[in-house]
């Protein structure tokens, strides 16, 4: 069974078209990757399937329409690392990843002893229980991802929503990362939709890559069949060569052209 | 993988929801408890804390103390000391919880009611209200909120739609639109001259005039909103991470910055009916608040009801003292104290907010 539908989502920016006319499914556990150049339009999917703009056409959660959800229901059900979190420096990690159960709160109460245990767990998987008083600011880049990742997992949402999370770190604290999500999918049974900019990380971590360009979606499939010399070329003018390993899995190498 | 490694041999910390720890409610309360009574000893009548605390026991049901004050002296404690530091102590607390309010809503730590016009309308809407309005007394609280509510909104908006929007953006905005509504209310007020004593008593209407009336008719409004504003500390934090983030995290942002705001704004209205325009206490308590107690709302709140309170009531204090037996108006003592610190604020507003 489907967990997300996306049935000819558009969404206008003024006169342009940001997303024009994506249908798509996810099943559950996936892990699907959105690729394509700038512009293409994988941030503005990622908001319209966490509820945050207004579009035409459907989003289907577990088959119910996502427009008719409370705010509170759908955040129970989807979380989003955003691209560019905003960090309140003199916050707390403990205040901060506690925010994840904002969507369970009734309106004017606070947070509850259950609240914390899970939070206390959740800080304890990501292995960031020793600075749990520590505040925001003081955290290195890798540091914060982690308490970022954190307060999406405290939602306890079946799926969780990438937006280039990784992009800000080295290629050491990108794997990292996702490796850690790799795992926690697997320990928590996690849809993952992430838009991702490295080509070869998207190749290797998701199951199904959504090549997307100019609002639409040009390619679908496993990374081996979306990840080709010809489609990167046309769709993202660069001139790559494709390295296939003996698991299957690929790589993206840029390649300067010969002709300078 | 060595962070992972390194965060091993930290031990756990365990994890907390921010709150208002013991101590801070014991120094808030202190605080309050202490400028009260300062208030009220201190004039050209000295009373002692002990005549004090005897005479007010005395009032309380079933209760007999001799105080040892003779009737003149409980006549000033009773009716001119203790509603003028009482009323001090409820438009600081509110002009101090109206600024946090307005500071977490709009994510600018630079927020203040005075800043953004919120009195100045509050003072042209019951300019207003006197000078055309025939409904009389009750009218001018409500015109004075209209105003209120009217000068933020105008704030926002011109502060919004401005290219390269930063924390400063709005003050400038704030100070444009009460530079013009103050305009437009001493217009109005030349023109209807038979009304200006009233309305420059009701502007200006300093606590030094002030009784229980004026304390009767802020207290439900200050309350009430404060309560509001309280209630909604655990949202302000949420905002703190940006719209977007709050909705995503099933908070309705907008909402919530409605409500607050709108609280707030009555509230300030209410302390500009008794109090008249008194500015940058809603910057100076909660940014002490913030720097020394926590940066959360849970914490920025209800201390700064505590501190506002203190700070007012030894503002008021100085005014009548210092030149005495001339009295300084409040504004004036404030800002003497306000303004330099905005301009620390502004160096340093940067550290508060992304």
């Amino acid at each position: 069974m489907s967990v997300i539908e996306l049935r000819d989502v558009r969404v206008r920016y003024g006169s342009r078209l940001a997303v024009d006319g994506v249908s798509a499914r996810a099943a559950a556990g996936e892990w699907i990757g959105l690729i394509g150049p700038n512009g293409a339009g994988k941030t503005t999917l990622l908001r319209v399937l966490a509820g945050l703009l207004d579009h035409d056409g459907e989003v289907l959660l577990d088959g119910e329409p996502a427009a008719r959800m409370r705010r509170r229901q759908r955040a129970q059900r989807i979380a989003l690392v955003p691209q560019r979190p905003l960090i309140p420096p003199a916050m707390t990690v403990s205040e901060y990843v506690l925010m994840g159960r904002t969507p369970y709160i009734r309106y004017l109460d606070v947070e509850s002893r259950g609240d914390v245990r899970i939070v206390t767990g959740v800080l304890q998987r990501l292995d960031i229980d020793g600075f749990a008083d520590r505040t925001l600011g003081s955290l290195s880049g890798g540091e914060q991802q982690r308490v970022i990742l954190a307060r999406a997992l405290a939602q306890q949402a079946p799926t969780l929503l990438l937006d280039e999370g990784t992009s800000a770190l080295d290629i050491g604290g990108q794997q990292e990362v996702l490796e850690l999500v790799a795992s926690l999918r697997a320990s928590h049974e996690l849809t993952v939709i992430s838009a991702m900019h490295d080509l070869t990380l998207a190749g290797q971590f998701c199951d199904r890559l959504l090549l997307m360009a100019d609002g639409r979606i040009v390619a679908d499939g496993e990374p081996r069949a979306v990840l080709t010399e010809e489609t990167i070329r046309a769709y993202y003018g660069a001139n790559v060569r494709v390295i296939e390993a003996p698991d299957g899995s690929v790589s993206v190498l840029p390649i300067r052209s010969e002709a300078v | 993988m060595t962070s992972i490694d390194a965060a091993r041999e930290v031990r756990p910390v365990a994890v907390r929801p921010a709150r208002l720890r013991l101590r801070w409610w014991a120094v808030g309360l202190g605080a309050l408890a202490g400028a009260m009574l300062l208030g009220v000893m201190t004039g050209p009548v000295a009373l002692s804390p002990g005549a004090i605390a005897g005479e007010l026991l005395d009032r309380l049901p079933f209760l007999s103390v001799d105080s040892g004050l003779s009737e003149q002296q409980a006549a000033i404690l009773m009716q001119i000391r203790l509603p003028r530091v009482v009323l001090g102590a409820l438009v600081g607390a509110m002009l101090s919880i109206a600024g946090a309010a307005y500071q977490g809503a709009f994510r600018n730590a630079l927020a203040d009611p005075y800043l953004l016009g919120a009195a100045a309308g509050a003072g042209l809407g019951a300019t207003l209200a006197i000078a055309y309005g025939n409904a009389g007394q009750g009218l001018i609280p409500l015109a004075a909120f209209g105003g209120a509510l009217a000068a933020v909104a105008l704030a926002y908006s011109v502060g919004r739609s401005s290219t390269g929007r930063t924390a400063t953006t709005l003050i400038l905005a704030g100070i444009a639109i009460a530079s013009f509504l103050t305009a437009v209310q001493t217009y109005v007020q030349q023109r209807e001259s038979e009304t200006l004593r009233q309305v420059y008593s009701w502007i200006l209407g300093r606590l030094g005039t002030a009784g229980w009336s004026e304390v009767l008719l802020a207290l439900p409004y200050i309350v009430g909103t404060s309560a509001v504003i309280l209630l909604h500390r655990r949202h302000l934090d949420v905002l703190s991470v940006g719209d977007e983030e709050a909705d995503s995290l099933g908070l309705d942002a907008r909402r919530v910055r409605a409500i607050v705001i709108v609280a707030a704004s009555l509230g300030t209205a209410a302390a500009v009916a008794v109090s008249g325009l008194i500015g940058f206490v809603g910057i100076i308590v909660p940014h002490t608040v913030r720097l020394v107690a926590g940066a959360s709302y849970r914490v920025i709140l209800p201390l700064s009801l505590a501190f506002g309170a203190a700070f007012m009531i030894l503002a008021d204090l100085l005014g009548r003292t210092v030149a005495a037996p001339a009295e300084l108006p409040i504004g004036v003592v404030t800002a003497f104290f306000g303004a330099p610190f905005f301009a620390l604020a502004l160096r340093s507003s940067k550290r508060f907010m992304p």
